[in-house]
């Protein structure tokens, strides 16, 4: 488990700042289409009843639709279960030193990435479409000078508050240990 | 010729055999890489709710048949009798 106190490769004086993870909209796309997918079959069922239609009570076709009834609701809640699994694992720490990035993809890939704050040359914070702009979600993206991958926080909380959150910890680090994302961009 | 009802349960024990090992390999990563918080413990609690709760619901849905019945095969594609057995 990740213990936010003893983080790896922790230094010293390293305190965590902020923790994030995706806002809580996507969990209601997660719930919401998973109950909406269990509910449709019994609703479909209760729909035919009332129709006076009863499949259940007929000889082969009740049995083979309890089967697939069954399947249909494990794999339901089994796919439900990952894409939370995925939106819970996915998260970004960062320190008075670093921005650890920690991305999971499905059950079996993870991507564990960061990056010192002073090698940091821009952060954006992005807000796109009306339930966004009403919810206050959004991107933040952080680029260094190389040539290296940015690191995208993807629809967090209060992107402008985290945003101006991070540059003032880059400010502090930078004044600590320099400014290496300007002698990168020198050497290069 | 006859089969057996019971031989329809087999895709479902497949399935459901493949659903505990999806809940077994999320159950691992949460336990795993979750952050240490009440929260992640909340949530291996709803992920044992949620498996064991959908077995339930399924093996309810499932043992309102009597699986120990037999289905003519020949009467399935004799289009007279289908509609008797299928339906009726």
């Amino acid at each position: 488990m990740i213990d936010l106190k003893n983080l790896p490769n922790q230094e010293r004086d390293e305190v965590v700042q902020i923790f994030l993870r995706s806002h809580w909209i996507k969990l209601v796309d997660i719930f919401g289409l998973s109950f909406f997918l269990i509910a449709l079959p019994f609703v479909l069922l209760s729909v035919g009843k009332m129709q006076g239609v009863e499949v259940t009570s007929m000889p082969l076709v009740g049995p083979l639709l309890a089967i697939f009834l069954g399947i249909y609701l494990i794999m339901i809640t089994m796919i439900g279960m990952t894409r939370f699994t995925d939106y819970y694992l996915d998260t970004w720490i960062v320190t008075t030193e670093r921005i650890i990035n920690i991305e999971q993809h499905g059950l079996f890939s993870r991507v564990v990435s960061e990056l010192h704050l002073n090698q940091i040359q821009d952060v954006t914070s992005e807000t796109r479409g009306v339930a966004a702009t009403f919810l206050s979600y959004g991107d933040v993206y952080i680029q260094t000078a190389g040539t290296r991958e940015r690191f995208n926080f993807k629809g967090i909380n209060n992107p402008d508050e985290v945003k101006e959150k991070i540059t003032n910890l880059i400010k502090s680090d930078k004044r600590r240990h320099g400014d290496a994302s300007r002698r990168n961009e020198l050497s290069n | 010729m006859n089969l057996p009802l019971v031989y329809l349960l087999i895709p479902y024990l497949i399935i459901a055999f493949f659903g505990l090992l999806m809940f077994a390999f999320n159950f691992y990563h949460i336990a795993k890489f979750g952050l240490q918080s009440p929260k992640t413990t909340y949530v291996l609690g709803l992920y044992i709710l949620a498996f064991v709760g959908v077995i339930i619901i399924s093996l309810s849905i499932i043992s309102q048949y009597n699986w120990l019945d037999n289905i003519s095969i020949n009467g399935i594609f004799n289009i007279q009798t289908a509609n008797k057995q299928l339906f009726l």
